[in-house]
């Protein structure tokens, strides 16, 4: 007979505590039984507290530094209704910028990213900027009166540091250093070779829904039954493990590649999971003798293998068995969460939109380790089955263009499960008899960066 | 075609980096080869925007940035597609023969030819 459900104990997905200390659960964290206001969602009042309070105080991700690789290689994010440059001023520096010409307040750059021989240079009368945001030159400087142009010094400077491979920016003239505001996610990841990995695929989707509501479908796998139906015979969807941490910040573990509880034949290898140890370039017929409860093992040695090929066996021997199959997805307060597997990381981010609270800007980047294997295929983990198979041998030396996906399709289909519910929700969640969502303790990641944000906003 | 063709091996695509591309100059002719896996495209090495040279371009799949102005095309059809250019790049037809990257010198295709046929078909 199962132990009844605890709240306060949850599910811990290794109780063996075959991770160490970083798989342990965390110490349950009570934020109540209240329901959220739902004013929170499509008030603009409540958006424009947003960005003065928090939007402006937190580190917000911006890009990958391989998009600011070599001297001069810039790129733009677009928040809310602010624009910046992100630009590798020198070999040693990456530098950010609000992306705004101080003559007529046209944007400087236009497109998502470059590379700059010199300068930057305004489309509209010339004004050029250094790489390092100093004026260059006034084009016809002589035909201003000097106190109009005495105190242009150059581009307005924003924070930026990277970790891991990504950049993150303040506007927060006197922020945290980004180390301290990521909480325990550099001890937690520090294994893992987040930094080596390169974008697979770049997309940017635009969501008739809070960015609130879209984060919230993406921290919890409690929709998993109901929305990914898929993942139920290869994953433990309700005993997915759920961690809350300082800063905002949580975690959930959710297994993959063992059968899990719902199936009725525990001991049937899953279906799908032989196809993926052969995109893996396993042979299924070495792990027939595993029971379906314990396939996870085929996938953990297929992966070893992998890496073996691939030339990143070093790297994963850092890891745990664990960690070379379970995805352990954080969410990095505020603005994204973080899927992480062993090959490879989904960056979620989620934006709020610069007028509307009713929309938002979710784009995200499926990075993978380079491969070395002429016959391994790349895979798309956003996607089920053949679908998701990038190209043979595939080295990351492309950067792929961004997309902006018009439709579903183009997600890939996990992602589209998820997005046809968000704007369903969010209308929902603006009817008059609608008074709060009623959230499980499998939703407790919910409350918690909620409550960061009323920390922000001095609710707390 | 009108002038006949005039396919010329001008590099092997492995010496074209993947992503990125080679400068090359035949005669008075100065070309971009970029290569995207196995596929190359010869396109004109002058940014139809103020007319400077584009050998510190970057690319991002098939588009291409101007390294002075941000000006992006599509290098496959050099059709402008963001930043300061309202005229396409130019370019060549180009072939990729057992491992060799060919370009047909005798089917130039222009700036203008390639911004007319724009004009045109918006027209229609």
């Amino acid at each position: 007979m199962n132990k009844p459900y605890d709240f306060k104990t949850g599910y811990q997905v290794y109780p063996d505590n075959s991770s160490g200390e970083l798989g342990k659960k965390a110490p349950y964290v009570d934020h109540g039984t209240e329901r959220p206001d739902p004013k929170r969602y499509y008030s603009k009042e409540e958006a424009d507290l947003e960005w003065h309070m928090l939007w402006k105080k937190v580190w917000i991700f911006a890009g990958v530094a391989q998009d600011a690789g070599d001297v001069g290689s810039y790129f733009k994010l677009d928040f809310g209704k602010e624009s910046f440059i992100i630009v590798r001023s020198a070999v040693d520096r990456v530098q950010a910028f609000y992306n705004v010409c101080p003559h007529r307040g046209n944007r400087l750059v236009h497109n998502d990213f470059g590379r700059l021989s010199k300068n930057f240079q305004c489309t509209f009368h010339g004004w050029k900027f250094n790489l390092d945001g100093t004026l260059n030159e006034i084009h016809d400087a002589h035909t201003f009166r000097k106190e109009v142009i005495a105190d242009v010094e150059g581009l307005v400077e924003v924070k930026c540091e990277i970790w891991k491979g990504m950049v993150f920016i303040n506007m927060d003239p006197n922020p945290e250093p980004l180390l301290d505001y990521l909480g325990v996610l550099p001890e937690h990841v520090a294994n893992y070779p987040l930094e080596k990995m390169r974008v697979m695929k770049d997309i940017e989707w635009h969501w008739d829904a809070n960015w609130k509501t879209a984060i919230e479908a993406f921290v919890e796998f409690y929709h998993a039954d109901a929305t990914h139906p898929e993942v139920i015979p290869f994953s433990s969807t309700t005993e997915t493990q759920y961690d809350l941490y300082d800063k905002g910040i949580s975690r959930m573990i959710i297994t993959f590649g063992a059968s899990g509880p719902k199936n009725p034949d525990r001991n049937a290898i899953p279906p799908g999971m032989e196809g993926m140890i052969a995109l893996y370039r396993g042979n299924p017929e070495d792990y027939k003798h595993l029971k379906g409860y314990e396939y996870n093992k085929a996938m953990i040695d297929t992966r070893k293998k992998w890496a073996q090929r691939n030339g990143w066996e070093a790297e994963l021997a850092k890891l745990t068995d664990d960690q070379l199959t379970d995805d352990w997805n954080y969410h990095v307060f505020p603005t994204i969460t973080l899927n992480i597997f062993a090959d490879s990381m989904l960056i979620q981010t989620f934006r709020p939109h610069a007028t509307d609270p009713c929309k938002s800007v979710y784009q995200v980047f499926t990075m993978c380790l380079p491969l070395k294997d002429p016959l391994q295929h790349s895979f798309d983990i956003n996607s089920y089955g053949p679908e998701g198979l990038g190209p043979q041998g595939w080295d990351g030396s492309v950067r792929p263009k961004r997309i902006y996906a018009k439709e579903l399709v183009e997600l890939g289909s996990v992602l589209s499960q998820d997005a046809i519910n968000v704007p369903l929700v969010q209308q929902g969640i603006q009817s008059d008899v609608f008074k709060g969502s009623r959230l499980g303790e499998s939703e407790n990641r919910v409350r918690h960066y909620l409550a960061e944000i009323d920390r922000y906003l001095g609710r707390r | 075609m009108a002038n006949g063709e005039d396919w010329q091996r001008v590099i092997a695509l492995n010496e074209v980096p993947n992503g990125g591309l080679r400068c090359l100059e035949r005669g008075a002719v100065r070309l971009l080869i970029c290569r995207v896996h196995d596929e190359a495209y010869a396109v004109i090495n002058r940014c139809p925007h103020l007319g400077l040279d584009l050998d510190q371009a970057a690319m991002y799949e098939h588009e291409l940035v101007c390294p002075h102005h941000n000006a992006c095309f599509d290098i496959r059809s050099g059709k402008p597609t963001s930043g300061p250019s309202v005229f396409p790049l130019g370019g060549y037809p180009c072939r990729v023969l057992d491992g060799e990257v060919e370009v047909d010198f005798a089917n130039p295709d222009s700036t203008m030819d390639r911004h007319m046929r724009a004009v045109n078909a918006a027209k229609r």
